[in-house]
């Protein structure tokens, strides 16, 4: 298990300049759920998701107020919870649930971080 | 569990309709609050026909007897809800089978894209739904579906008739 993945380069193009991760994990689904590379990082109190067919997410983790994961039938979701909406952070297949189940829980330490410096 | 009339005489008396808010689908009723509700089939393998929506709670609000129960407006929105969760990957054809250890090793192309899994035990991680339905699962819970063996072409189906 890697959680310091490199973006795909089908996917450099979209990738925010300056943005440093300090974790990530690349996935298998797009955002339609065709197999093809996805991307996920955090740092720097920002979490980023990349994959084709969407528009790169791009959320401060601050304003992030809860991150899940959707079982969904064939696939889950990574979800970033921003006050009243949703955002799919990448659908992946059971081959990534390990990578995705440490990033969800990364992610919400980060999250809780940002809220106590908030506070 | 509520019938086809049932549940189109619920939409049109009781249910104002469904609408997506901040990426989530949330159901309006005279008289309440609007509530989230999420969409699933009734039977995802054998018939994805009915269609059940329920609440936060994972209780059952409403059943339909399939898409054209609901009104048009809202059928793209139970359309497009059931796509984002059903993620079961069709596969259109067999590119080969590798056996080794006695695990099978497919490379397929499906709906979805190109893919290889590893399939063990063919007789608990193959469900045949009917004679020429089957679903798969391999060794880390994926799940491929063929839905008619017979509309595959001759070379995918005699892989898989090898395979299985």
């Amino acid at each position: 298990m890697t959680l310091l993945a490199p973006v795909p380069d089908a996917l450099a193009s979209q990738y925010p300049p300056g943005f440093e991760p300090a974790v990530s994990v690349a996935g298998d689904l797009d955002a339609r759920g065709r197999f093809s590379p996805a991307w996920v990082g955090a740092g720097g109190g920002r979490v980023v998701a990349l994959a084709e067919g969407m528009d790169p997410v791009d959320l401060s983790l601050a304003a992030v107020t809860a991150i899940r994961v959707d079982e969904l039938f064939g696939a889950s979701a990574l979800v970033a919870v921003t006050g009243d909406a949703d955002h799919v952070l990448a659908l992946f297949s059971r081959n990534m649930v390990s990578e995705f189940a440490a990033l969800a829980r990364i992610l919400d330490d980060l999250r809780a971080e940002q809220s106590a410096w908030r506070e | 569990m509520a019938g086809m009339n049932e549940t189109a005489t619920k939409f049109a008396t009781e249910v104002r309709g469904l609408g997506r808010r901040n990426g989530r689908l949330v159901l309006e009723r005279p008289g309440e609050k609007p509530s989230e509700v999420t969409v699933r089939y009734l039977r995802p393998l054998t018939a994805r026909t009915e269609i059940v929506l329920l609440d936060h709670d994972g209780h059952e609000v409403l059943t339909a007897a399939g898409v054209d129960a609901f009104p048009p407006e809202e059928r793209l929105l139970v359309t497009e809800a059931l796509r984002s969760r059903y993620l079961l990957p069709v596969i259109r054809k067999v590119q080969r089978i590798d056996v080794r250890f006695g695990i099978r090793y497919w490379w397929v192309e499906t709906d979805r894209g190109p893919r290889w899994f590893a399939l063990r035990e063919p007789g608990k991680n193959v469900s045949w739904i009917t004679a020429t339905h089957l679903v798969l699962r391999d060794t880390v819970g994926n799940r491929f579906e063929i839905p008619d063996l017979l509309a595959l072409d001759p070379r995918s189906r005699r892989w898989v008739g090898l395979s299985l």
